[in-house]
């Protein structure tokens, strides 16, 4: 089982607990392996799932074929080490106004599991991360 | 000794179908040795077609580590009983059905779920009672497009 959890605020709810993602464990896996896309990949595909949304045609959403295929067929990256593999998942998986945008303290944080706080009403990604 | 290796079968028409009774084999791999099967639909010999999930989750909704999977790279424990569930590859369509269910082995008023937003990359849901938010032992979520 993976030692890591990303704890993060998101700069749009600050006043809502403290987010704690959680790695599964084929996914690192996978990664350990090699045998990721490219992270642009995902961005290509997360870009055009929110002009749809802007736009107000989400419900009847579907992805370019070839954008979506290229999650299977785009070149591998590669064996990334388990911390390099939850900086990827940071940058896949957490709203990117978390860590793509300047903020006057950090966002997001990467703990190992018992450093995540037992009262989920915590807030403050920020402590963890000073 | 019960190995097929091929890169392709067709009908006579260039087709990619397959149409057998009972295929029995240890192993169906292609000439380089992986064991991939690629298809774009399943059927039965009748032509009933079988849709597998795109992607299952089993959480433990008290801290919201994973139990087993398919095709989820992350769970967000996003606090108050709400979770988020992040696909490893995106849904070809947002137009898709969520399903959940719940338990909570030390519980005992009714319990449910709520899908409260979803699209192709992920999906979230919040957990409740009768009457609030409440934390489940069980949440199980199985994505079909």
């Amino acid at each position: 089982m993976t030692k890591y959890r990303v704890v993060f605020d998101d700069p749009d709810a600050l006043d809502e607990p403290t987010k704690v993602l959680v790695p599964s464990q084929n996914w690192l896996d996978e990664a350990i392996a090699g045998n990721l896309p490219p992270i642009w990949v995902y961005w290509q595909l997360q870009d055009d799932e929110a002009k749809a949304k802007a736009e107000g045609r989400h419900s009847e959403f579907k992805h370019d074929p070839e954008k979506h295929a290229l999650q299977w067929t785009a070149p591998r990256i590669g064996p990334l080490t388990e911390e390099e593999a939850m900086e990827y998942l940071v940058m896949k998986d957490l709203p990117r106004r978390c860590w793509a945008e300047e903020h006057n303290r950090p966002m997001f944080k990467i703990v190992r599991t018992e450093e995540v706080p037992s009262d989920r009403q915590f807030r403050g990604a920020w402590e963890m991360a000073a | 000794m019960s190995t097929i290796k091929v890169d392709a079968i067709k009908n006579s028409s260039g087709q990619s179908e397959i149409s057998v009774t009972t295929l029995k084999a240890d192993t169906i791999q292609n000439t380089s040795g992986a064991s991939v099967i690629k298809v774009n639909t399943l059927q039965d010999t009748s032509g009933k077609g079988y849709y597998p999930a795109r992607a299952w989750v089993n959480i433990n909704g008290t801290n919201g580590s994973i139990r087993g999977n398919e095709n989820v790279s992350s769970v967000t424990d996003n606090g108050s009983s709400r979770f988020t569930v992040n696909y490893t590859n995106s849904i070809s369509s947002a137009d898709c059905s969520v399903t959940a269910s719940v338990s909570n082995t030390s519980y005992s008023y009714l319990m449910g779920v709520d899908l409260y937003s979803f699209g192709t990359a992920n999906c979230s849901l919040r957990t409740h009672d009768y009457n609030s938010l409440q934390d489940v032992t069980y949440l199980s979520v199985t994505v079909h497009v």
